[in-house]
């Protein structure tokens, strides 16, 4: 057991060292590309600006000609408490409130629809497995393959048609409804809930299969063993075979594929946004890249690589729970 | 007279393949009394493991059981319901198999094994924790080793916990599939001598399934020789060492090198037939050196050729 918590703990030591490896990469980056965020307030403001509001600005960016060194180790200082400074596109917003609220609504949306996806493809792929060539089997991997195979946009746009536009069953827009103000209220929640539902139902549907269709091999693979048939041998039941032997030792490469997924959430659903006019942060990065808003492109691209990397350490956490020979 | 621990009768087992069905084994017969180790010896594809799996119905696809009875204490296994088979398993018989480590989940402990086995037979709780700790005192592995998981135990180790799984329920009956072929010879004799020795004490009865003809001659109480999927001789083990009758029984013991001897060991010429092309007649023909003109045509039937020995070969029924 201490061999694990070192191992683990060496994992989240490798983990901090890419993350560090990231926050630089993070700070050089944007400094190689050409222009700056003042130049295109200045821009913005179509000649407008005097030059004293154009020196005010690029204090307030934090614009200075001092050298790198001083400026990455002013960086990593505020980068440590959270503080990425303030948006361009979003002026004079800081930076951390404009990623939060995206973050909170790709959580809802992304994050759920992984979930519910993994959850249900993984269970799908276990009875598919299991009653090899049963109905289950037959009808299921070809529908999903299939809904998978559609461009995401098109199915999205045709179930926001006639799901929502035709037959009035869901919102056709935003996260929550426009007259409710945001809070814990029953009415609100149920808001959230009719919003979140069909864009989140058009995302489980395309990645459903790839989790059905994973688990199902897997598993089918794991039922050819000799324990299966020495567990069958020993008189247990069906259900205890099927889940504590079957599917235990199947679900190994789901749940990295699963940790993975998780970390790219943050990547934000794009399609879905433009789609479902739903505020995740996909559309944000867009901006973020358009308006040349390098604090808040720095703030997304290192809260996805953090995420990727937490996901990561998720993964290995999981793995050696899991699986005792990968514990040292 | 009354029903024999284990009675199997006319046994037809095939393998479904894309061109037709292969016969692993036909007309099996043969009788298991209540604490008598029967070993049945026989080369790679003779069909001796596939008695014993479908003996226990736990033969999987493509393999089917067409044909013949197998009887416990008169039960018909053949005829047993889902739920009825699963009740009878391991709490009349278990099995050792050949490979532990591919035997046990690698991801569960010896103790998970040991109380799944207890649970699914209702036993739970502290009992079945008690129970664990007696089985590896049992076959002499430290109790600590209950946490252990397979890939953490030496071969000879992973062997003895499934020996001591086998006994969970002191079951009158244990088919063992080759479980000593993957050790080494030194570990294989602890092991045997254990298993010996722990037959006697409990009086349980096995089934021994092995190519180690010279391994069942020291521990066997009667040894089956079988051939291409057929039972060919079976005698008591005294009776088979000095007067087996089958020339393919006899190619087997004189294929065992000896040390009391200067003589060397003489291997069967050939090779074992294909089960989906096997030669008419008597399967072992080609091989043989005494084949007369109806081994080419005509299957001999097993019958009785003396005392408990039954043998099926056409030279011996002409002598």
């Amino acid at each position: 057991m201490g061999g694990t918590a070192r191992y683990l703990l060496g994992r989240l030591g490798f983990y901090l060292l890419a993350a560090w490896v990231a926050l630089s990469l993070n700070f050089l980056i944007p400094r190689m590309m050409p222009g700056d965020p003042a130049t295109v307030m200045f821009a913005r403001f179509q000649g407008q600006l005097s030059p004293e509001a154009m020196d005010a600005l690029r204090e307030t960016f934090g614009l200075s000609d001092a050298s790198w060194w001083s400026q990455y180790w002013t960086y990593l200082r505020h980068a440590l408490v959270g503080d990425f400074g303030t948006s361009v596109a979003y002026f004079p917003e800081p930076v951390t409130g404009v990623l939060l609220r995206g973050l909170f609504w790709t959580v809802v949306l992304a994050g759920s629809a992984v979930v519910v996806a993994f959850a249900a493809g993984t269970l799908l792929g276990t009875l598919a497995a299991w009653r090899r060539g049963g109905w289950l089997d037959s009808v299921l991997p070809p529908v999903l393959a299939l809904l998978g195979a559609f461009p995401y946009f098109w199915l999205a746009m045709l179930a926001l048609f006639v799901l929502g536009f035709g037959m009035g069953l869901f919102p056709l827009r935003h996260a929550y409804s426009d007259q409710l103000t945001p809070g814990l209220s029953p009415e609100f929640l149920a808001s959230v809930f009719r919003h979140t539902l069909l864009p989140a139902l058009t995302l489980v549907a395309v990645s459903l299969g790839g989790w059905m269709l994973a688990m199902r091999n897997t598993m089918i693979g794991v039922l050819g063993s000799d324990f299966i048939e020495y567990a069958h041998a020993r008189g247990l039941a069906p259900r205890r075979v099927m889940l504590a032997y079957a599917a235990r030792n199947a679900i190994l490469p789901n749940v990295t594929g699963f940790g993975m997924a998780l970390g790219f959430v943050l990547g934000g659903a794009l399609l879905t946004e433009i789609i479902f006019s739903y505020p995740v942060q996909g559309y944000l990065l867009i901006q973020s890249v358009r308006a040349q808003d390098y604090p808040l492109m720095q703030g997304l691209f290192l809260t996805i690589s953090l995420a990727v990397l937490a996901a990561n350490w998720f993964v290995d956490c999981a793995t050696v729970a899991l699986d005792p020979r990968t514990r040292r | 007279m009354p029903e024999p621990l284990l009675r199997v009768e006319n046994l037809d087992v095939a393998y479904l393949a894309a061109d037709g069905p292969v016969r692993a084994t036909s007309k099996v017969s043969f009788t298991l009394e209540d604490g008598e180790i029967l070993g049945l010896v026989g080369e790679s594809g003779s069909g001796k493991s596939t008695v014993a799996k479908a003996a226990m119905r736990v033969l999987g696809q493509p393999a089917v059981i067409t044909g013949g009875s197998v009887r416990f204490r008169g039960r018909e296994v053949l005829r047993m319901s889902d739920a009825e088979l699963r009740q009878w398993r391991w709490r009349d018989v278990s099995m050792v198999m050949q490979s532990a480590l591919n035997a046990m989940n690698p991801v569960m402990t010896v103790l998970d094994h040991v109380l799944d086995t207890l649970a699914a037979h209702g036993i739970t709780g502290a009992a079945a924790k008690k129970r664990a700790g007696e089985l590896l005192d049992l076959v002499e592995i430290d109790r600590h080793h209950l946490r252990s998981y397979p890939h953490e135990l030496s071969g000879g180790m992973r062997q003895r916990v499934v020996l001591g799984i086998a006994l969970a329920l002191t079951p009158p009956l244990v088919f063992m599939d080759e479980p000593t072929t993957a050790l080494d010879v030194v570990v294989e004799r602890q092991i045997m001598r254990k298993l010996v020795a722990l037959q006697a004490e409990l009086g349980f009865a096995v089934l021994f399934i092995t190519h180690d003809v010279s391994l069942l001659l020291e521990f066997a109480t009667r040894i089956g020789v079988m051939y291409s999927g057929r039972l060919v001789e079976v005698a008591p083990t005294q009776l088979f060492r000095d007067g087996a009758r089958h020339p393919y029984s006899k190619g087997l013991l004189g294929a065992i090198p000896r040390i009391d001897s200067d003589e060397a060991p003489v291997s069967i010429p050939g090779s074992p037939p294909s089960l989906k092309n096997p030669p008419p007649g008597c399967r072992f023909h080609p091989r043989c050196a005494d084949a007369l003109d109806v081994c080419e045509t005509r299957e001999p039937p097993l019958v009785q050729i003396g005392a408990d020995h039954w043998a099926a070969c056409h030279v011996l029924e002409v002598a």
